[in-house]
């Protein structure tokens, strides 16, 4: 079995049993990326010399007796992350000459476990994007279809962890951004609770609805990563200190008994007929699994798009005023003065979808328009975060599609930003109520993978990944590889 | 309460090595006052 197949699970034995080293998994993967990376445009930035380097230590550790959670494991960090000494762009030029002085908490603490860091994954700029097409590096293509997307914003680690280049990538997630790319490319993707991993280093979109997690091929291995990422962090004072438990100890438990809710609203029109069909199969393998499902309502559930997008808009026109061009970033040439400069540089840093949403949350924040808009969208946030909470009164998990349609062609949405944004019609709840979800594959329609989306209870990561892991333990959707990959 | 002590070191020439146009430790811009 060629070594870029294996879970990280899988090396983790290899590893303990001596088949391989760390370096040979780290240099034959190099050696897969720069042979396919062509055709995917995954990769922003590589790390082969450090990677090289990392994994010799790892190898080191582990002779040593010190091998840590994720010691040897190759991994890629979206490049929203901050990595110290290596250029950290998210996928935008206003940062295509950033070079990170300092590494983000879960960079340091997965380095710190053995992880192996091979690159730095392509991105929507700013994770402002459903397709990956915003992205100043040029969009990411589907491993399954190189003529479609592979979804955003996410989709660079998504499509890099189903190409096989890497077991594991981490992604952040503000309204869809881990699980849509992760159901559109046959992976499982994990977005945790608001709070659970700390956000120090990774560049802010919407700090109300921003957070971290994993992209992997199974959920064991998201167990495994995550028990690495989660947990409190000083430095983010939004990180909440909860105890973080043993994800990948608990996984095996039964699902018994687990009570699921199914959304009434998110079966209506505009989900693709297949791909309710398949979602419906999947929910029936978990009643198989002596899980009970009971019909649940969401009656706001509607508004979450409207509101999504007044409330993410406005954050991000905040908090994207500090690249002004004069401490770091794109700076334009030969301003007249200082308001120049600041037009300039910011004009020509950032890309059409960036400035629309500026735009769109300035808007929605000037003076007068605020109760109307942003004051009133938080209210509606409140009612959908109501909704959840009432329907977790009678439910452990919540089961749906992860997107309404399979993958789409590069090209079909981009000029339309309302159908674009639709696209997480079923995932941006979930942002607006801080509650952790997980898509995982579920099948396919039309040769095109799609993802089951399971929503928990606050801090319920380890109920999500034991009935994703359960479910991986009766299907075999993610052990398909697209061909071109094989 | 934590301790009263100093918890950053100075990395100011560090920090500033991503600076489009820096002089003696400032950031340089346009001039702002004629």
């Amino acid at each position: 079995m060629a070594l870029y197949t294996k879970t990280m699970s899988e090396l983790t034995a290899g590893l303990e049993a001596g088949e391989f080293t760390a370096v040979e998994v780290t240099e034959s993967l190099l050696e897969r990326i720069a042979a396919h990376d062509e055709k995917l445009n995954a990769l922003i930035t590589l790390t082969g010399d450090a990677a090289v380097e990392a994994a010799s230590r790892a190898d080191a550790d582990r002779a040593a007796g010190n091998a840590g959670a994720l010691n040897g494991l190759p991994v890629i960090h979206k490049d929203i992350f901050c990595t110290r000494g290596v250029k950290t762009t998210c996928g935008s030029k206003m940062l295509d000459n950033f070079i990170s002085p300092y590494d983000a908490t879960i960079v340091e603490r997965m380095a710190a476990a053995g992880a192996v860091v091979l690159g730095k994954a392509n991105m929507d700029e700013f994770a402002m994007g459903s397709s990956n097409e915003t992205s100043y590096f040029g969009p990411v293509r589907n491993p399954w279809d190189l003529e479609r997307a592979p979804g955003g914003s996410s989709g660079g680690s998504a499509a890099s962890v189903a190409a096989r280049f890497v077991p594991a990538a981490t992604a952040t997630d503000t309204g869809g951004s881990i699980r849509q790319p992760a159901a559109l490319t046959n992976t499982v993707g994990l977005k945790p609770t608001y709070g659970r991993v700390s956000r120090f280093g990774m560049i802010a979109f919407a700090s109300s609805l921003d957070q971290a997690g994993i992209i992997t091929r199974t959920a064991e291995d998201a167990a495994r990563t995550l028990g690495v990422m989660a947990g409190f962090d000083e430095r983010d004072s939004t990180s909440i200190d909860e105890p973080v438990p043993n994800y990948l100890g608990e996984i095996g438990d039964s699902i018994k008994g687990l009570r699921v809710g199914i959304v009434r609203q998110h079966f209506d029109e505009g989900l693709d007929a297949d791909c309710g069909t398949k979602v419906k199969e999947s929910i029936a393998v978990l009643e198989s699994l002596g899980a009970t499902t009971v019909e649940v309502d969401l009656p706001n559930i509607d508004l979450s798009v409207p509101t999504y997008y007044v409330v993410a808009p406005a954050e991000c026109s905040s908090n994207l005023s500090r690249f002004d061009g004069v401490r770091f970033g794109h700076r334009a040439d030969n301003a007249d003065d200082l308001f120049d400069l600041y037009c300039r540089s910011r004009g020509e840093g950032f890309g059409d979808e960036v400035k629309r949403r500026i735009m769109t949350g300035t808007y929605v924040l000037s003076a007068g328009y605020y109760d109307a808009y942003y004051l009133k969208a938080q209210q509606v946030r409140q009612l959908i975060a109501d909704d959840f909470r009432r329907a977790f009164a009678d439910v452990d998990v919540i089961a749906g599609p992860t997107t309404p349609t399979p993958a789409f062609k590069l090209g079909d949405k981009v000029d339309d930003p309302i159908t674009m944004y639709l696209n997480d019609i079923y995932t941006i709840g979930a942002n607006l109520a801080g509650l952790p979800a997980i898509s995982v594959p579920c099948g396919f329609v039309n040769d095109l993978p799609i993802g089951l989306h399971l929503v928990g209870t606050h801090f319920a990561e380890s109920t999500l990944l034991r009935c994703a892991h359960q479910y991986q333990l009766q299907t075999d959707w993610h052990t398909a590889c697209p061909e071109d990959f094989k | 309460l934590r301790p009263d002590a100093v918890t950053e070191s100075d990395q100011r020439d560090h920090f500033q090595e991503n600076a489009p146009s820096v002089t003696d430790g400032l950031y340089l811009v346009p001039k702002v006052i004629e």
